[in-house]
């Protein structure tokens, strides 16, 4: 394929493996780290609190990867003691943007793709022409 | 968009004022079924994203006309992990369809992948009586190199029998409003205007196998062989013999009055076989180079012939000697007559 004609074969969208990117990992400060969860609870409030921190990942699932050490406690606050790793990882998400009918276009020339999210989420009867009727095109 | 709910007609696109045929439709670089047949292409779960480039098109693209721009699918990756998919529809106009694809995952340590998938569809005509059928087969198989460069084989089999749809005239949808008479294929077969004898048959494989190779001091080299090929017909009803009015082409006997008709538009062979060949060297991120070539070679065999209606009524006469097409004028058909008929072969390019 032309690499100026369609996004380069390797481009983002690409399902060879490789490190997630956007990959970050902080090793916050205990005090911080252990008062976010206190007040957020959860993983789910994890993603929430480290959202707002790296704004790279805004739509990250996230993890917390607790020290084993850490008391597994549900509410209330909590003392720090020992450190806390906190990683977020992005995968396609922004160059897929809009349920797959945004995509993040980079080529040099008007392009307008719906990829494999919006697809998935269509009847499986559907053709390509079904698929592209409401591009703005 | 495509007329019936069941995805088996194919459609139309109207784009800046141009229609599909001023555009470039593509499946992974190679030219595809017009937008009419665009459901023979492949099946949607393999569809990896479809893109569309209004206005002018690359020169690199093979094809000749795409003053309406390019719409170009990508199709499935295969899995890096072995395993499959299946999914099944049911929905309006009797609607059932399956869909199976297993995935080989990464073969050994070979960096080759592949996927093979399945798909039957069963539907009502959704205009008036007939049934739809189609089978689907996609394959594709894939190898990867560390360096980027990368070669890719997609083949796709489909096989489609759908009723041809009448949009009415005004004669036809006012005598539909005021006796309730419909405008849509019969349903009984002694009446030529049956639904068997408005049939669309179409037997395709399609071939594409891009290589991209990464050379070094930032040259790459692409090939990219296409190959497609298809066989078909539609069906219309002929009208119904009078007297004298047809002979059968061997034996030359009279056709009985009163025998229905069907007139076919039978496209014996589409084939489309080609290949782009090209060397590009990246200046920078902005600026190629490219130096290629392009060869492509296609032969369409057509034929006009008149048949009598499919005898037996119920019975599809494509699994009979009837519809053994291979000389679709000359007639060796017991039961065929052939009267006007033409024939043509056009290698192009």
């Amino acid at each position: 394929m032309p690499s100026h004609c369609f996004p380069p074969r390797l481009s983002a969208t690409s399902p060879v493996r490789r490190p997630p990117r956007f990959f970050l990992t902080s090793l916050a400060g205990a005090v911080s780290a252990w008062a976010m969860l206190a007040y957020a609870q959860a993983a789910t409030a994890t993603s929430h609190s480290s959202t707002a921190h790296h704004r790279a990942s805004k739509t990250a699932p996230a993890r917390t990867v607790q020290p084993h050490s850490a008391p597994r406690r549900a509410t209330g606050p909590m003392l720090a003691h020992g450190e806390e790793e906190i990683s977020v990882a992005s995968r396609r998400q922004a160059l897929n943007g809009g349920g797959g009918m945004m995509r993040q276009e980079t080529a040099p020339h008007a392009v307008q793709t719906v990829t494999k999210a919006y697809i998935a989420m269509r009847s499986p009867t559907s053709t390509a022409l079904d698929l592209v009727k409401n591009l703005p095109t | 968009m495509t007329p019936d709910s069941s995805g088996m007609e194919g459609g139309q696109i109207q784009s800046r004022g141009l229609t599909d045929l001023d555009m470039a439709l593509m499946v992974d670089g190679a030219p595809a079924a017009a937008a009419k047949y665009m459901s023979e292409d492949i099946d949607s779960e393999n569809l990896e994203e479809v893109s569309v480039t209004p206005g002018s098109a690359a020169r690199d693209l093979p094809v000749m006309s795409a003053a309406g721009g390019v719409m170009n699918s990508r199709t499935h990756r295969a899995a890096e992990k072995a395993g499959g998919m299946v999914d099944f529809s049911y929905g309006t106009n009797n609607l059932s369809r399956e869909f199976i694809r297993l995935e080989s995952g990464e073969i050994g340590k070979s960096g080759v992948k592949s996927y093979f998938s399945f798909s039957n569809a069963h539907a009502r005509s959704w205009m008036g009586a007939g049934i739809n059928q189609r089978k689907h087969i996609d394959f594709g198989l894939q190898k990867d190199w560390q360096n980027g460069s990368n070669a890719r084989l997609f083949l796709s089999w489909n096989s489609a029998d759908f009723t041809i749809d009448n949009y009415p005239t005004a004669q036809e949808f006012f005598e539909y409003k005021h006796t309730g008479n419909g405008y849509g294929r019969s349903a009984d077969p002694k009446n030529v205007n049956y639904w068997k004898n408005n049939n669309d048959h179409w037997n395709q494989i399609f071939l594409t196998a891009p290589i991209h190779i990464v050379l070094p001091k930032k040259f790459n080299f692409d090939l990219q062989p296409y190959f497609s090929m298809g066989q078909g017909w539609d069906a219309s009803p002929g009208g119904v013999a009078t007297e004298g009015q047809y002979t059968h082409n061997s034996g030359g006997a009279a056709v009985p009055a009163g025998t229905n008709m069907t007139s076919f538009f039978l496209e014996n062979e589409a084939r489309q076989v080609g290949a782009v060949a090209k060397l590009s060297y990246e200046i920078d991120s902005h600026n190629h180079l490219t130096l290629g070539y392009w060869y492509e070679n296609n032969q369409t065999i057509q034929a006009t012939p008149k048949a009598l209606r499919w005898i037996t009524g119920p019975q599809p006469a494509r699994t009979g000697q009837n519809m053994r097409w291979a000389a679709p004028c000359t007639g060796r058909m017991p039961g065929m007559s052939c009267i006007p008929c033409s024939s043509r072969t056009s290698p192009a390019t």
